[in-house]
């Protein structure tokens, strides 16, 4: 148990160094962003369930507040929410196809980006003409782009460990 | 309190759900300086390796800037010392030509080989400054180890040199010990030679000089010291001499043509008219 814990925590970390390292030179027209974590956390979801993910999402989006303090447990929430979403997905329950796993990974991708937007602008900000902008030219083309380094990541997964992924 | 335990286990994932969300609203939430504080106190806590981690890998991007600036640096500073080696040589050339100019009652115009005789024997040169800036044919070429050669061919902006060691010259030298005078040959393997008659007292390493008698070399430049002096039979009436040359041909790069017109230039009608008196005659 508490090394399966100590191994995923040093994935995330790994994972997070990658994410601002190596993501800001792979950023497509400034708004076309990875989410490496989104990834990482997505695959904790899918074998560990709603606990995982839940408390996966809550501990590597409170990592990346500690370091990127600018509003301070937004990321915490939405990567909570995002794992508890991917959660219910749980390989163990449901026999999700690749390609429904990559909707699910966007559907992640928009819900994580929505969550952070609404914590961070308000609830109200929803309804307004930037958050509608913002959600067409940022996080549909981020969710996209994640979900096709996630292609390759669950392809490349598979073929390592064929037995612990569909 | 067991059966908040019981309640907690049986609804783990909304009570997960709840507490963890609670806990992102209240950090959300909180006063600046207090999130500051949660935030330090947990890089400082359970976040202390990640902490390291980070800083390591923190340490290592800085290196690999650091390293980057550093090439930078590196490479302004070697273009900075090429530049100032260049200006020192301006700099030596110019002190050597004030030293020339010193020495010599002659105008003397810097110049730099731009080409050299392809083969190792290194006969002609050419040189950068032509009739343009004053140069004319048969004008002595020298620099700071002495003489050169002289000037060929003039062209504007360009001239050959043929240099001391072409085997087609022959150059008046003085043994500046003794003051015997001899020709300068030049042996077919570029080598220099002069013979001097038998008697003079010549040992290795003696000065050798322009005699001044040529017409094209002032007197008392250098041209080369004694390297060897050849055994004789009694039957001989000269020494054969072979001279190494002042001048290193292999790095010559910058030379000065002294403005000097060659001294038989001015009998050179006189000359002319009495070859043609003496053809009459003949015929």
């Amino acid at each position: 148990m508490f090394g399966k814990i100590a191994q995923w925590s040093l994935l995330f970390v790994f994972v997070v160094l990658l994410q601002t390292t190596i993501v800001p030179h792979i950023t497509i027209a400034k708004t076309m962003k990875p989410d490496l974590v989104l990834i990482a956390l997505f695959i904790l979801a899918l074998e560990y369930g709603r606990l995982g993910g839940i408390w996966g999402g809550f501990f590597v989006g409170l990592l990346l507040d500690v370091y990127t303090p600018s509003h301070f447990g937004g990321l915490a929430l939405s990567y909570t929410v995002t794992g508890a979403f991917i959660g219910f997905f749980e390989r163990k329950k449901l026999a999700t196809e690749p390609s429904l796993q990559l909707v699910l990974i966007m559907i992640g991708g928009l819900i994580m980006n929505s969550v952070y937007h609404f914590a961070t602008q308000g609830i109200a900000s929803a309804v307004t003409a930037p958050y509608l902008r913002t959600f067409i030219t940022g996080f549909v083309p981020s969710s996209v782009y994640t979900a096709i380094l996630a292609a390759l990541v669950l392809f490349i997964r598979s073929t390592v460990a064929p037995n612990r992924i569909r | 309190m067991l059966w908040i335990y019981n309640l907690i286990v049986a609804h783990r994932y909304i009570t997960s759900f709840i507490l963890t969300v609670s806990l992102s609203l209240y950090l959300l939430q909180a006063h600046p300086t207090e999130q500051k504080h949660i935030s330090r106190v947990l890089g400082m806590t359970i976040f202390l390796p990640v902490q390291k981690v980070v800083d390591k890998s923190t340490q290592l991007r800085n290196s690999a800037k650091e390293n980057l600036y550093l090439r930078e640096e590196n490479t302004k500073l070697r273009n900075e010392l090429s530049r100032l080696k260049s200006q020192l040589h301006t700099g030596y050339i110019e002190n050597q030509r004030t030293l020339f100019q010193d020495q010599f009652s002659y105008e003397l115009l810097h110049t730099q080989v731009v080409a050299r005789d392809a083969s190792h024997l290194y006969r002609s040169a050419i040189i950068d400054i032509g009739s343009e800036s004053g140069v004319k044919v048969n004008m002595p070429v020298v620099n700071h180890e002495g003489v050169v050669g002289k000037v060929i061919t003039a062209l504007p902006h360009s001239s050959m040199v043929s240099l001391l060691r072409n085997t087609e010259e022959m150059t008046s030298i003085l043994h500046q010990k003794s003051k015997s005078v001899a020709l300068l040959q030049v042996e077919s393997d570029g080598s220099l030679f002069a013979q001097f008659r038998k008697n003079t007292p010549i040992q290795e390493g003696d000065s050798i000089v322009t005699s001044g008698m040529g017409g094209v070399f002032p007197e008392y430049l250098s041209v080369g010291v004694v390297e060897r002096v050849l055994p004789v039979k009694e039957s001989d009436l000269f020494l054969k001499v072979f001279v190494q040359p002042s001048v290193n041909y292999e790095e010559l790069r910058d030379a000065y043509v002294v403005t000097l017109d060659a001294e038989w230039e001015l009998y050179h009608k006189e000359v002319d008219s009495l070859v043609q008196e003496i053809q009459k005659d003949v015929r």
